[in-house]
């Protein structure tokens, strides 16, 4: 077989080093001043029309700052095209 | 719960955190200490990725409470690398590919290491019965379980 300079060879990934050195970072790594934490929660329903949400009573409580449903959304659901038809 | 004074050797270095009770070493490591090698995966001790070791033996950080730890010398993937080198089992992740994304990477070097440090000449049951308890969801295991099996050899 012909020797290539680059086909059949071992190259070093650009960012191994950092990942087995624990350097790289991830989302979930990163800090910023003024940061705040998010949690999603799921529906109860594995198949369901989503009539109304009321979130009242989590936007009252104490150091909440925002509660985010599909309709404060322009695409209400789903991440793929399909979904959105 | 109440804050106290904890007082932890992490990678050689002696440190003293005000810290509540109730926070888990992987809590403290990453968010006091600032170690963000130390992975935050399942928190349920199934994934492996916050492995740290304790006096060398492997331990699931997210579930130790940081005030158990005691006395206990804790290292992280931070404290792997030997002064300015890799450690051989970091040098044979990266150079035979068994890190992908990378996040599950910190978490099998450790638990690998303490494999190492009691048995330099594990048999390839062995380095899989190891690393039974850290799940990787890129790679498949195969060249992580010849990256272990490279870094013994040079070890020894």
């Amino acid at each position: 077989m012909k020797d290539y300079a680059v086909v059949g060879r071992r190259e070093p990934r650009v960012d191994a080093t950092a990942q087995v050195t624990g350097r790289t970072t991830y989302a979930g790594d990163i800090t910023l001043p003024g940061m705040l934490a998010g949690g999603l929660l799921q529906s109860s329903q594995a198949h369901a029309l989503i009539v109304h949400i009321d979130s009242a009573a989590a936007r009252d409580l104490p150091g909440v700052h925002a509660v985010i449903t599909g309709a404060d959304l322009p695409v209400p659901y789903g991440i793929l095209p399909v979904s959105q038809d | 719960m109440s804050e106290g004074i904890l007082s932890l050797t992490i990678n050689g270095e002696a440190h003293r955190l005000v810290s509540a009770g109730h926070r888990t070493l992987l809590e403290v490591l990453r968010e006091d200490v600032g170690l963000t090698g130390t992975k935050h995966g399942c928190e349920l001790g199934e994934c492996g990725a916050c492995t740290v070791l304790a006096d060398g033996v492997p331990m699931l950080s997210c579930l130790t409470l940081a005030a158990r730890v005691g006395d206990a010398e804790v290292t992280t993937v931070e404290g792997l690398a030997l002064g300015g080198s890799l450690h051989p089992l970091q040098a044979a992740f990266a150079e035979l590919g068994a890190a992908q994304c990378g996040y599950c990477t910190p978490g099998m070097l450790m638990t690998a290491k303490a494999l190492l440090d009691t048995e330099p000449d594990p048999s390839r049951e062995q380095i899989k019965q190891a690393l039974a308890g850290n799940l990787c969801r890129c790679t498949g295991y195969l060249k992580i379980l010849d990256a272990v099996d490279a870094a013994a050899a040079r070890i020894r």
